[in-house]
């Protein structure tokens, strides 16, 4: 199970528990995040964040699979980290059904994944991946680590900082990704025309039009 | 205990303990209820789970797209959340009996009644009609919780506390009786072009004027006037409208209009076709001129000497006849000037010079 996955990663550094602990008081609710250390990221705050898909106060930006999200606001929206909720207790049936599954319920646009809800497709098919995994040894997957795509080494599905064993949920992953890249072009113009399209709304100020799922 | 087993056991307690804080993502809209004008409304949201945290709810907003107003909350909320209700309604709903007490108050006409789309921050979006926002003062729009649909359902507002009810805001006024159609007319016959002046005299509240005039012409004004430029024989229509129905009142063929008599020929003499006041041989000579070597004639009464309604030989003759032999002197006008005294026929006499 992903979940597992992560949790194993954590291995028995007491720093990753002190930074896991920083995490849930700082106002995230976690499970199962990791600490990695990436060269592209020199803030110590972004490391921190990066694994985690957290808020850098140091630099005042959030990171989402390694994108750079500036907008606080755009940042809380997307609330990429997973949440602990007693599932079988969800009084939609559908979702029941898939969180048993580790599924994205349309319906009410949760996604699943080893118990823990997440609140868009985008958050939920990242969590289907490894976020910002420590084995970087493949040079293939050094060229792809930030990027989109397959490395053709050791055929792990790149998208982001998150790598993907499967390459039917990278591809799925990497479909919210890029209406994330349209959200956050829209971003310097109104923010609400990328928050809101990014969720599937239209923008009330602009009348721009949601950011289409799937991307066309 | 080692070292790092002290702090792994007090980064446990810690977890355990510490207040774990969440956003505001697992409110939903749940209700949503108007009655007739918008003074009377709620949104309801809803947490489906056992979520207890979801406390976060600073400056989130619901919004209208239709009417543009937004609500924003104005605090974060505390206690747990878990399958919790928040209501957000009008000072007006609040005021009803059997109503729970409002947790935040909204705007009257916050939601437009025919139709719009509500959105909950980022989270949830509803739109109406489909079904229709219910305006009877009962009926609400509730969400299925199972099934996820949308349905329609005798309301049942909860607040924070849990405390819930049903309300009755009464439904919209019934409409106003349908109006009687009448008008009268201030003129029913005449030549053309008939100038006339419509009255609406119909009781009733009246939202709307319909007139056909009868000629494929009409107006939509109270009490207009027309004019009727082709004779003929009109029958006159008016629809009076209100929200409670419409009303029709017909006169029919009550409109007549003619067209004016021809003008009056000037005065002639009969045989006098040259219009010079007497009758001698010039007039057969002018007669004969007019009929084979297309000579002018401005009174053809006058070249019809012998008043057959026609001019030709027969004329020329009768004259001849009149001067040279014992034939009969034409008939009146003569030998005075004056009207044909056997009007009819087809010939014009457009100008006598030999008239005074």
């Amino acid at each position: 199970m992903y979940g597992v996955q992560r949790l194993s990663l954590i291995g028995n550094d007491l720093t990753v528990w002190l930074l896991l602990l920083s995490c849930l008081l700082s106002g995230c609710q976690l499970g199962g995040e990791k600490s990695i250390q990436y060269g592209a990221f020199s803030c110590e705050g972004c490391i921190e964040a990066l694994p985690i898909n957290g808020w850098c106060e140091s630099c005042s930006h959030g990171l989402v699979a390694g994108l750079v999200i500036p907008s606080r606001q755009f940042h809380e929206a997307l609330d990429a980290h997973g949440h602990e909720v007693d599932t079988e207790t969800i009084l939609c049936n559908l979702c029941r059904e898939v969180a048993r599954q580790d599924q994205f319920c349309p319906r009410c646009r949760h996604g699943f994944v080893a118990g823990q809800l997440y609140f868009s497709e985008l958050t939920w098919s990242l969590a289907r991946g490894d976020s910002a995994p420590t084995d970087l040894s493949c040079s293939g997957c050094r060229e792809h680590v930030g990027g989109l795509g397959d490395c053709k080494d050791c055929h792990r599905y790149w998208v982001g900082t998150v790598c993907f064993i499967s390459t039917q949920d990278g591809r799925r992953a990497e479909q919210q990704y890029r209406r994330l890249l349209v959200a956050l072009e829209r971003l310097p113009g109104c923010s609400e025309c990328a928050i809101g399209g990014f969720f599937g709304f239209q923008c009330r100020s602009c009348a721009t039009e949601p950011i289409p799922n799937p991307l066309k | 205990m080692s070292r790092n087993s002290h702090l792994i056991l007090f980064v446990c307690l810690v977890m355990f303990t510490a207040p774990v804080f969440a956003g505001g993502h697992l409110w939903d809209i749940n209700e949503l209820y108007s009655n007739f004008d918008g003074s009377i409304q709620f949104v309801e949201l809803h947490v489906p789970m056992a979520a207890a945290n979801e406390t976060f709810m600073n400056n989130k907003f619901i919004r209208s797209l239709q009417t543009g107003e937004e609500f924003l909350f104005p605090e974060n909320l505390s206690g747990s959340t878990s399958f919790a209700h928040l209501l957000i309604a009008t000072q007006g709903f609040a005021n009803l009996p059997g109503a729970p007490t409002p947790d935040y108050i909204l705007q009257d006409n916050f939601m437009a009644v025919s139709g719009d789309t509500i959105t909950w921050h980022t989270y949830d979006v509803w739109n109406y009609p489909s079904p229709a926002l219910p305006i009877d003062g009962v009926m609400s729009i509730q969400k299925n919780l199972g099934t996820g649909q949308l349905i329609l359902a005798a309301n049942t507002p909860t607040n924070f506390s849990g405390d819930t009810g049903s309300v009755d805001a009464g439904g919209p006024p019934p409409p106003p009786a349908a109006p009687t159609a009448s008008f009268s007319i201030d003129i029913t016959s005449g030549e053309t072009p008939l100038d006339v002046v419509f009255s609406d005299t119909s009781t009733g509240t009246i939202d709307s004027w319909s007139w056909d005039y009868g000629d494929n012409n009409g107006s939509g004004s109270q009490n207009p006037s027309h004019t009727y430029t082709s004779a003929g024989t009109y029958t006159v229509t008016l629809t009076v409208t209100n929200a409670g129905g419409s009303d029709t009142s017909t006169c029919t063929g009550c409109i007549t209009v003619t067209d004016p008599p021809p003008p009056p020929s000037p005065s002639f003499i009969r045989g006098d076709a040259n219009q010079d006041g007497t009758i001698d041989i010039t007039d057969p000579i002018f007669s004969l001129t007019y009929l084979f070597s297309s000579g002018p004639a401005d009174c053809l009464q006058a070249l019809d000497a012998n008043d057959d309604n026609g001019v030709d030989l027969g004329d020329a003759i009768y004259i001849l006849t009149y001067l040279f032999g014992s034939g009969p002197a034409p008939t009146s006008p003569n030998p005075d000037c004056g009207q044909d005294s056997t009007p009819g026929g087809i010939l014009d006499c457009t100008v006598f010079s030999g008239c005074p």
